[in-house]
């Protein structure tokens, strides 16, 4: 159980506060409502720039780092296609240090040509480490524009293609800091051994003279239904076969994503799961597959993914993932097995609450699907799942027609 | 209201050593030494034995890795597939962990299942069969692995690091692609039967502990049949200053290392060598960073790092680089190793890193799982809590003169092995 306040600031700023007195350690927090999705089509990839370019300086203060560093402090963020989320972990005693630079980033950036020029750089960089220059590396530039034709899930937070990076400008940089960044589309959580008096103070104090920016409401387009399937065929030096499939899935804010969720489980969660047991152990197909949900904010993905035993074809693999697929729409979930995946899930959430900055993040996440309170409910909503409702969504997801498979063949 | 100046620094606090939990430490019957931290606000707790069968106990390639990754595969009472879905159903989770020096074998789990899931968990590593069904796909998932990550410019260069540096020596040692086939079930059985039934173990808990823990690890671990550490020696060997260039055909990115053979945290100039490496390469705003990530964007990455281990230590930089700027890369890195060898670094930037490794140290004990992991880094390489009583007295005495010294020491371009993968044509 997560004790918290909430309060929100007039131009709109969202604050979460747990205390946590047990650690000398506070988690701040800084979450904006922005990602991957938000971005043009002919220019994939900004967002994740633009994370890069938060530490570039701001209005103020020249060396972000710096600050944090003399701090003991250690910060990191990410960006994901729906979110873009920046965290700091400092000593409570210098906890007003990350008032300072947090707001004083979304009061405005330096915007100087020479953190553009290098962070540009630095991402291409990261591109081909991770994309490129990796075996599989670019699965997910694969798969996204097989599965989403419309919505702007189509590509992977570090862009479509390198040109889009190349190609940005200071002007467009600009655009998107005034478009995204702001108050009224962030949220700020902070666990730690903080009082919730001392939270209101040093929010009012740093981030309430920032104004409300106006923040377009995100009109997305909506994933058709797909009604057939899709298959794509990549040969690459590789030194084994991969095959994924993915089929379109409820969003994470959807009442049958516990479900769905839990599906996952029992089909891959641990070592006693059925896709192990069964494709790997019992089969051979498989020397390792998994399945898992995306998680995504709007509709999203359900995969399969694994890599092929010697000797064994793209359509026996695929084959015996059918298999599977099909055993959970005519066959119910056993008691037994579902209390397993649920046990499963109360002892990953209970060790996830060990550590404050999971606890920061997970409040965060949790009040932009719209209830901070959702951590606490959760459990109980993943235990309130039954085998019918999971049979049901195997059915509504385990259709053929919804699936997108990536056959990635070994040279 | 007075206007806020955002551009007046606010004063830095200074930050001191966290408060350790104590650790409750306890013999059990046969002499295996237990140590307990109480605390968490969660009802859980993570067990975690500490064997003394490390790979540089090995007598071929592949059987201390393949026979700790098997500790959990099949007993002669129990399948693989009933051990898991025990330990899953309780959910508990268990993680197998190997070095050169030990194995870690641990265990997470919910304080009400504590001893159903411990006794399970204890029984498979003790009276582990390994299967020759389960070893057959170890095997194979492991090849495949390999093959994998050879492809990785990155794999190539650290093994090629390490066996540079570490010729002779197990810590040099890395498995080649036929070793997969000379391995066999056999070796594993050899291999528990010397290190894990004979065992020189230590044993760690931490998190709210049940009330019985000590009279339930005496029923079930209290006969295990216990021998003395194994000897410790003693790797100091000087690095021969090769440059070892690889080519790999239409890499996009060239993956680099340099450095050399030191020594571990009982050497004097351990900590100050490690502080060194900090400056160097060991946090974001370090010196390699800055220069070649922040200022000239040639990489995603890089960095430098001092570590130890039982018999030995390393120091190391590395990166992965655009593959065209291979040669601007390593002209940098040397640049910062002479700045290092030649000027004193400023104070500003001296205070700077010994508040980052404070924090760091604040952030490594955060909560008792932190501690005793904390605890157990430090029990493993011979050294006490103690330790940091003294250890911010030394961190504030550190000054630039010294430092200098100790980079002319032990930094010098010419007694650095240099390890290029990738886009060798520079």
């Amino acid at each position: 159980m997560i004790n918290f306040e909430r309060f929100v600031l007039d131009n709109g700023l969202k604050v979460i506060v747990h205390q946590d007195k047990s650690t000398p350690i506070v988690a701040f927090n800084l979450l904006y409502d922005v990602g991957a999705r938000d971005e043009d089509s002919s220019r994939t990839g900004f967002a994740h720039l633009f994370e890069h370019l938060m530490f570039g300086g701001s209005v103020n203060i020249a060396d972000y780092d710096e600050v944090v560093e003399k701090s003991g402090g250690q910060n990191n963020a990410f960006t994901s296609n729906d979110i873009t989320n920046y965290y700091i972990t400092l000593p409570k005693d210098n906890l007003e240090q990350a008032f300072r630079l947090e707001s004083d980033r979304m009061l405005n950036l330096a915007f100087t040509p020479k953190s553009l020029e290098v962070q540009r750089q630095v991402v291409i960089e990261e591109f081909k480490q991770n994309y490129l220059n990796q075996p599989y590396g670019d699965i997910h530039l694969l798969l996204r524009p097989l599965a989403y034709k419309h919505h702007p899930y189509q590509w992977p937070t570090i862009g479509k293609e390198v040109s889009h990076i190349e190609e940005a400008t200071m002007e467009e940089v600009k655009a998107f800091f005034y478009k995204h960044y702001a108050p009224n589309n962030a949220i700020l959580a902070i666990a730690g051994d903080v009082e919730i008096d001392d939270i209101k103070r040093l929010s009012e104090k740093w981030f309430a003279p920032i104004e409300s920016r106006d923040v377009p409401k995100r009109d997305l387009p909506k994933e058709p239904r797909q009604e057939e399937a899709r298959t794509l065929s990549v040969e690459r030096e590789v030194p084994v076969d991969i095959i994924y499939k993915a089929f379109h899935m409820c969003s994470r804010i959807d009442d049958n994503y516990f479900a769905t969720d839990l599906l996952s489980d029992v089909l891959s969660r641990g070592n006693s799961s059925r896709l192990y047991a069964s494709l790997v152990k019992d089969k051979k197909l498989f020397t390792e597959i998994d399945a898992f949900v995306g998680g995504d904010l709007d509709e999203g993905l359900f995969y399969f993914g694994g890599k092929l035993a010697d000797g064994v074809t793209m359509e026996q693999a695929e084959a015996g993932i059918d298999s599977e697929t099909e055993k959970l729409k005519t066959i119910l979930v056993s008691d037994e097995e579902l209390t397993k995946v649920k046990n499963k899930v109360v002892s990953a959430h209970m060790f996830s609450e060990l550590n404050v900055l999971n606890k920061a993040m997970n409040l965060a996440t949790s009040e932009l699907i719209g209830d901070a309170n959702l951590v606490n409910k959760q459990l109980d909503l993943y235990d309130a799942v039954n085998s019918q409702q999971i049979m049901k969504i195997a059915n509504d997801i385990f259709r053929q027609e919804n699936s997108n498979t990536l056959y990635y063949h070994a040279k | 209201m007075n206007m806020l100046d955002r551009k007046l620094d606010l004063e830095y606090k200074s930050i001191s050593m966290p408060h350790f939990l104590d650790a409750q430490n306890y013999t059990l019957n046969n002499g295996v030494e237990v140590y307990e931290m109480d605390g968490g606000g969660q009802e859980l707790c993570r067990l975690e034995f500490v064997f003394e069968a490390g790979t540089k106990l090995q007598e071929k390639p592949l059987q201390a890795a393949m026979c700790n990754a098997m500790l959990l595969e099949g007993t002669l009472t129990k399948t693989a597939e009933e051990i898991h879905e025990k330990i899953d159903f309780y959910g508990a989770y268990t993680h197998l962990d190997l070095s050169p020096d030990r194995a870690v074998v641990s265990l997470y789990t919910l304080n009400k299942y504590f001893d159903v899931v411990v006794t399970i968990f204890i029984d498979a590593i003790k009276n582990a069969t390994f299967p020759k069904e389960d070893f057959d796909l170890l095997i194979e998932q492991r090849k495949q692995s390999f093959v994998i990550n050879s492809e990785k410019v990155d794999f190539k260069a650290r093994n090629a690091f390490f066996a540079h540096l570490y010729e002779g020596h197990s810590y040099g040692a890395a498995a080649v692609l036929e070793d997969f086939d000379k391995i066999n079930r056999e070796d594993l059985i050899k291999f528990h039967d010397l290190h894990y039934k004979q065992a020189a173990l230590k044993v760690y808990i931490a998190g709210q502990l049940p009330g019985n823990t000590q009279e339930l690890l005496n029923t079930l671990l209290g006969d295990w049949s216990v021998k003395a550490s194994n000897p410790i020696g003693v790797y100091s060997e000087k690095t021969i200053a090769d440059k070892i260039h690889i080519a790999k055909e239409g890499a996009l990115q060239s993956a680099i290392r340099i450095g050399c053979v030191c020594f571990n945290s009982h050497h004097e100039d351990y900590h100050e060598l490690k502080y060194l490496s900090i400056v160097l390469g060991g946090y974001f705003g370090s010196r390699l960073m800055s220069n070649i990530r922040e200022d000239k964007g040639l990489t995603y990455g890089i960095g430098a790092m001092c570590a130890q281990q039982e018999e030995s230590g390393f120091f190391s930089i590395s990166t992965e680089v655009k593959g065209e700027s291979t040669g601007l890369a390593l002209t940098e890195i040397y640049k910062e190793l002479k700045r290092l060898r030649e000027d004193l670094i400023p104070a500003e930037e001296l205070d700077l890193v010994k508040n980052y490794i404070m924090g760091q140290i604040l952030t490594s004990a955060d909560g008792p799982f932190a501690q005793a992991s904390l605890l157990k880094n430090m029990h493993v390489h011979r050294i006490g809590f103690d330790f940091y009583d003294t250890y911010q007295a030394m961190l504030n005495n550190l000054d630039s003169i010294s430092l200098r010294d100790l980079a002319n020491k032990y930094l010098k371009e010419e007694d650095l092995c240099e390890v290029v993968v990738g886009n060798i044509s520079f």
